[in-house]
């Protein structure tokens, strides 16, 4: 019987593997490169095709990598692997329960790493852009100075001076 | 071999970046005001989508500014000094390439902050103008229509009791005037005081950066007489600025004594956490 590797070892690997992963993404471009689409088939994930990749390419400028969807598609696959293999290896301590934490949560902390090293910061074209299109309106600027009278709305009275009455007085109707 | 000086690699790369960084930052400021200048009037002179804009840009040029710290102390300190911690080259030299980097940081931080005083300065005062003309209207009581005499520079709702009929009457400025007070009054006040503020940053800036007198640290140490001037130059501020500001709203006269004392409270708060301001020798009422 093949003995399995240790939960360290396996840690080891996919620690190596993880950062391989990283590296051959951010040398590859929206195009992707020949390490980049070796690494997809490696993972048994199809390639997409090259104008598939432009249209995503044109949504999302980047100043370098490869495009983050498949990015994400590599950390997945790689994470499916790692817990076949996990699970292959039948380890239920206290080491293999902290390897598994790192694989439920790799996959979202390495994509916003990834996403922070590849997109263009914001020029201030696109900050004033987004301010105009997402500040919310709570109200008109251009209202006019009037001057009202709060009066209740039963009897038509008027509110007394000095008074932050709600109710009339008189007949007990509201004001507001 | 030993050298001296910092090898002409390390000097250049260092050079380079910070060039990068200036580049960068010159051309974000040069771009940034007058885009939010033609922000506020694309908003109708409403100032928040020009606010939010300015925030998001200052909030990059402070990242920008801090990768000037980590990529000394990340990339350029470790070539500088031996794994014992010894510097490898003479100690002037050194400080001279730490010094290139932080007066850039400086600049930054200087030229950021003038910036935001200048676009929220003139944004306050194109809203300030407008927001008079919708008062200078006539307004009559709504119950016999006699003229109402509205208080100068009320930029709120108020209670206006008609002379004739005794009737009160509540008036309501609008949403330009009352910007007049919520958004004008306080960044025309920061405008005129423009130097003091600058004055009082520098200050606070020197004490921040100073060391604690005991300390084996290179540095200008903490004292009491700076300490007394960042309270000085704290006072001017908060004087010129509160006068400023009742230029604008004059009722705010009456709460000159108490809204100064709130504000140098402030300071007296801060300042409190450092061992000299402590000394017995410190005359000052709040220690």
């Amino acid at each position: 019987m093949t003995p399995q590797p240790s939960v360290s070892k396996l840690s080891e690997a996919f620690a190596l593997r993880r950062v391989a992963v990283m590296q051959t993404a951010l040398e590859s471009s929206a195009q992707g490169s020949d390490a980049w689409n070796r690494l997809l088939a490696e993972l048994g994930l199809a390639v997409p095709a090259a104008k598939v990749r432009e249209q995503l390419a044109l949504r999302q400028p980047l100043k370098k990598g490869a495009l983050p969807v498949e990015v994400r598609h590599v950390l997945e696959r790689l994470q499916t692997i790692t817990r076949k293999t996990l699970s292959d290896a039948a380890v239920g301590d206290e080491t293999s329960a902290a390897f598994e934490k790192t694989l439920e949560h790799f996959v979202e902390e390495d994509m916003t790493l990834y996403l922070k090293a590849v997109r263009p910061a914001a020029s201030p074209k696109s900050i004033f852009a987004t301010a105009k299109a997402t500040t919310k309106k709570y109200g008109d600027m251009n209202t006019k100075a009037v001057v009202e009278i709060v009066r209740c709305k039963s009897c038509g009275a008027a509110r007394p001076e000095g008074t932050d009455l709600r109710v009339c007085d008189f007949c007990g109707g509201n004001f507001f | 071999m030993s050298s001296s000086t910092p090898s002409g690699e390390i000097t250049e790369r260092w050079d380079a970046f910070l060039a990068k960084i200036k580049e960068r930052f010159e051309q974000t400021m040069s771009e940034a005001e007058a885009g939010c200048a033609a922000l506020l009037d694309d908003a109708e002179l409403d100032p928040m989508p020009m606010s939010n804009a300015w925030n998001a840009i200052r909030l990059q040029m402070l990242s920008l500014q801090r990768k000037i710290g980590d990529t000394w102390s990340e990339k350029i300190q470790e070539q500088l000094y031996d794994p014992n911690g010894d510097a490898k080259f003479e100690g002037a030299k050194v400080d001279r390439e730490y010094a290139k980097g932080f007066a850039l940081e400086q600049r930054i931080a200087d030229e950021l902050q003038a910036t935001e005083v200048r676009i929220f300065g003139s944004a306050a005062r194109k809203i300030y103008e407008v927001a008079k003309t919708k008062l200078e209207g006539h307004f009559a009581c709504k119950q016999c229509g006699t003229p109402l005499q509205i208080p100068k520079g009320i930029f709120r709702s108020i209670y206006v009791v008609c002379a004739s009929c005794a009737m009160t009457n509540t008036f309501e400025p609008g949403t330009f005037a009352r910007s007049a007070e919520y958004f004008c009054a306080h960044y025309l006040a920061n405008e005129t005081a423009w130097p003091e503020l600058k004055a009082m940053s520098a200050a606070e800036f020197r004490v921040n950066r100073a060391i604690d007198g005991d300390s084996d640290s290179a540095g200008e140490p903490r004292t009491l007489a700076m300490l007394k001037m960042w309270e000085a130059a704290t006072k001017k501020y908060w004087e010129v600025y509160l006068k400023a500001r009742i230029e604008i709203i004059p009722e705010y006269a009456a709460d000159y004594d108490k809204d100064f004392n709130g504000k140098m409270q402030g300071f007296y708060n801060d300042v409190a956490r450092y061992d000299e301001w402590k000394s017995p020798t410190n005359t000052s009422v709040n220690t």
